[in-house]
């Protein structure tokens, strides 16, 4: 479908399809495989630009719009959920620091961020902290000009690689979710390490691994916003960045899907009605996925506020759409789809993580019944009157 | 449904070896791609290996219902030892027995009862392969990606169209160290990582009309036989794996604290779980009742094909779901949802694919 992309939109896709082709594709099993971080890679990619398209025009990037960062993940995905996953997380690490951080952090990070010099993650989840993420017990404790932070991350994305990431922890433990504040921290910072390395079922290119913090002094500049107000600033990140999570499933479910129909055509099996009705559903989910981000994007980007349901609904349906779209092609090909020389099973296994990460479907699915839930009260209310 | 006293005891027994001796190396098998050799031995030596064969060749003669307990027992702890066992029962076993000639039956059933030989089974279509007939010999060049029980060292049943009509299949039972045959042992299948699914090739292989099995073109009769009684059995590792993942998740979901309380009192979890229970025990029905069939002499065709198709669709849904309730743990290979999930997907297309088992439901009900 012509979804009218500008000049700009038209050239960035085109951008992403040939560094997929090009550069992901003969490689994805390999870092698969190896459980292993692409770093030339993803390196490259910020040369040619990828990493601008998250920061806006006056720290060195191209404007930092939802739209541009769904149209290069999905291509990328489309070839390669894992390496997309490496390249995705920039923008979940960096979003906090460009919409939340002060001009003087601004200046310090993003310019290298946006050139790819600087790779950058994200750290709120915790042991006992996933769903319910305000449960964090990671502590942040002022003492002159520093804070001391002290806590285990776990499942940090790219957390070996980065050489920046934004931090949740707690200033204030009598205040819940509203003593928890966001800290901008480099690596070098002492009292950083790196934990358990994750064995993971797929996105197996995207290395993840607890960080942990003993008595890791941060400077007090390096405090994002007000403290207090980081959780705040965490959900209204995920707000902007589930779109994205929606890409790389809709990669997924696109990229097997092609496979699927070359497979089908191949072994002569398109004439099969059965198939058809699979693959003529499986073409229309798809679209309405991309339809929904696609909107969900060009909302956020027009600058309105409240898209925190549509966000939700662009990450929950491509992420159920991916995984069953890839479970299905594996069902029509057969035993032969089961197999690595097809790719899908890598597919699969890559797709099952976009239902759980950034908040799993169940926690979409509650976000979004609670703000139905906050109209319909509104409604009847106003009714009564 | 009530089960006779033999098969209770026959599960308990299974049950018991899976949780004792399976359990503790799975971990191991799974992540060194290996068949578990020592387990099926003595599975071997309690007779499941013998499970379709006869007393007097040296079979235990189960019925199918006591061989589906069995293998939903070792399917919930570990669907690639089920899938060794069910291969080696339904896909070579049974079809020598039912179609070999008495030299045939001499060579291989023995063996085969007590686990000295597995044997393997693959089915190959006209794309996979070039056959050249000279004189009764068959000169086959090819290859086929996904042999089942192909790293277990043993004979391996093939199917071939050795005619140019769809329907002129022939089955062969062949050596696997005969000149131009090579196993390769890749486990390259999303899943049943230690089931020794692997690779073979022919290269100018001779395969002669001596290990024809039955009459030449007329193996599609064998193999819908096969997957006739190969449907009920995979159903049953379908069945072991969906009730597998679900008793871990709920496990997890009792122990796993997020917002100050279990996560199991979760609506959204205990949805799933109510979910999973009422397809399992559907599954289970459907499935004890092919088997049932088979064993009163009824025609099961239609009975194992709805079984095989739900069982199937059910693993894949209930243990994606499965994972969900773990959250991101259950993504990681430190707890074992994700092995069910990726175990889940090759058994809804072993034997057959979802597609062809609805058409055979249509094609058994309208007759």
């Amino acid at each position: 479908m012509d979804y009218f992309f500008n000049d700009q939109e038209k050239e960035l896709k085109e951008k992403a399809h040939e560094i997929a082709e090009n550069m992901v594709r003969a490689v994805r099993y390999e870092f698969d495989d190896k459980a292993e971080f692409p770093l030339e890679l993803v390196k490259e990619m910020g040369k040619r630009g990828m990493f601008r398209i998250f920061i806006p025009t006056e720290y060195g990037g191209t404007g930092g719009r939802i739209m541009d960062m769904c149209i290069a993940v999905e291509e990328i995905s489309r070839v390669c959920a894992g390496i997309a996953t490496s390249y995705a997380v920039g923008a979940l690490g960096s979003g906090p620091i460009v919409h939340f951080a002060n001009d003087e952090q601004k200046k310090k990070y993003l310019p290298k961020i946006a050139t790819g010099e600087q790779l950058c993650a994200f750290g709120l989840t915790e042991a006992q902290a996933g769903s319910d993420a305000a449960n964090i017990q990671t502590t942040a404790r002022k003492e002159g000009d520093f804070y001391i932070l002290n806590g285990v991350k776990q499942f940090i994305s790219n957390a070996f690689v980065s050489d920046v990431f934004t931090v949740l922890a707690s200033t204030d433990k009598t205040r819940g979710p509203r003593g928890i504040s966001g800290f901008i921290v480099e690596k070098e910072f002492p009292g950083i390490s790196y934990g358990k390395e994750e064995n993971k079922m797929g996105i197996r290119a995207s290395v993840t691994s607890e960080l942990v913090f003993e008595d890791c002094r941060v400077p007090k500049e390096n405090l994002m916003g007000k403290e207090g107000l980081g959780f705040i600033y965490t959900m209204r990140n995920f707000d902007r960045a589930r779109p994205g999570v929606g890409a790389i499933a809709l990669g997924i479910a696109q990229g097997a899907y092609e496979d699927a129909l070359d497979f089908l055509y191949k072994h002569d099996l398109m004439n099969n009605q059965y198939v058809q009705r699979k693959i003529a559903d499986m073409a229309t989910e798809i679209e309405a996925a991309r339809a929904l981000i696609y909107a969900t994007s060009r909302m956020i980007d027009s600058g309105i506020k409240g898209f925190s349901k549509a966000s939700s609904f662009s990450k929950l349906y491509p992420s159920d759409i991916a995984v069953k779209v890839c479970s299905e092609a594996i069902a029509l090909m057969g035993p032969h789809g089961t197999l690595k020389e097809h790719y899908i099973e890598k597919r699969l296994r890559d797709a099952k993580i976009t239902q759980i990460y950034e908040g799993t479907n169940e926690i979409q699915r509650s976000v979004i019944a609670l703000e139905l839930t906050r109209d319909v009260g509104k409604k009847q209310k106003q009714e009564e009157k | 449904m009530k089960l006779n006293q033999e098969c209770t005891l026959l599960q308990n027994e299974l049950r018991k070896f899976a949780q004792q001796v399976i359990l503790d190396k799975v971990d191991e098998f799974e992540k060194t791609c290996s068949i578990p050799l020592d387990n099926i031995k003595q599975l071997g030596e309690m007779g499941i290996l013998g499970a379709l064969i006869p007393e007097e060749m040296n079979g235990a003669a189960l019925d199918t219902i006591g061989t589906v307990v069995s293998l939903e027992e070792l399917s919930k702890v570990c669907a690639s030892t089920a899938v060794i066992v069910t291969v080696h029962n339904a896909f070579f076993a049974y079809p020598i027995l039912e179609f070999g000639s008495d030299e045939m039956k001499k060579k291989f059933i023995p063996k085969a009862a007590c686990g000295d030989i597995i044997g393997g089974f693959a089915e190959f279509s006209t794309n996979d392969l070039k056959i050249n007939k000279q004189g009764d010999d068959f000169v086959i060049n090819g290859r086929n990606p996904f042999v089942l029980n192909a790293a277990a060292n043993g004979p391996i049943i093939v199917i071939i169209p050795t005619s140019q009509e769809n329907t002129g299949l022939s089955a062969f039972v062949l050596e696997n160290d005969m000149a131009g045959l090579r196993i390769i042992k890749n486990a390259s299948a999303i899943g049943l990582k230690s089931a020794g699914i692997g690779e073979l090739v022919f290269e100018n292989c001779t395969v002669s009309q001596n290990a024809l099995l039955g009459v030449e073109n007329q193996g599609d009769k064998i193999l819908a036989q096969i997957k006739n009684i190969g449907g009920i059995f995979l159903s049953a590792i379908a069945l072991g794996i969906a009730q597998g993942a679900i008793e871990n998740a709920i496990k997890y979901a009792k122990e796993r604290i997020q917002f100050d309380q279990a996560i199991i009192n979760f609506g959204m979890v205990r949805e799933k779980i109510a979910d999973a229970i009422i397809r399992i025990e559907a599954v289970r029905l459907l499935t004890y009742d092919a088997a049932m069939k088979r064993d009163a002499n009824e025609n099961f065709a239609n009975a194992s094909s709805i079984a095989k198709y739900y069982s199937g669709q059910s693993a894949v849904e209930i243990t994606t779901q499965a994972i969900q309730i773990y959250g991101g743990y259950g993504y990681m290979k430190d707890y074992p949802v994700e092995r069910y999930f990726r175990d889940a997907q090759v058994i809804n297309v072993i034997c057959s694919t979802p597609v062809e088992e609805k058409e055979n439901i249509v094609r058994t009900t309208i007759g």
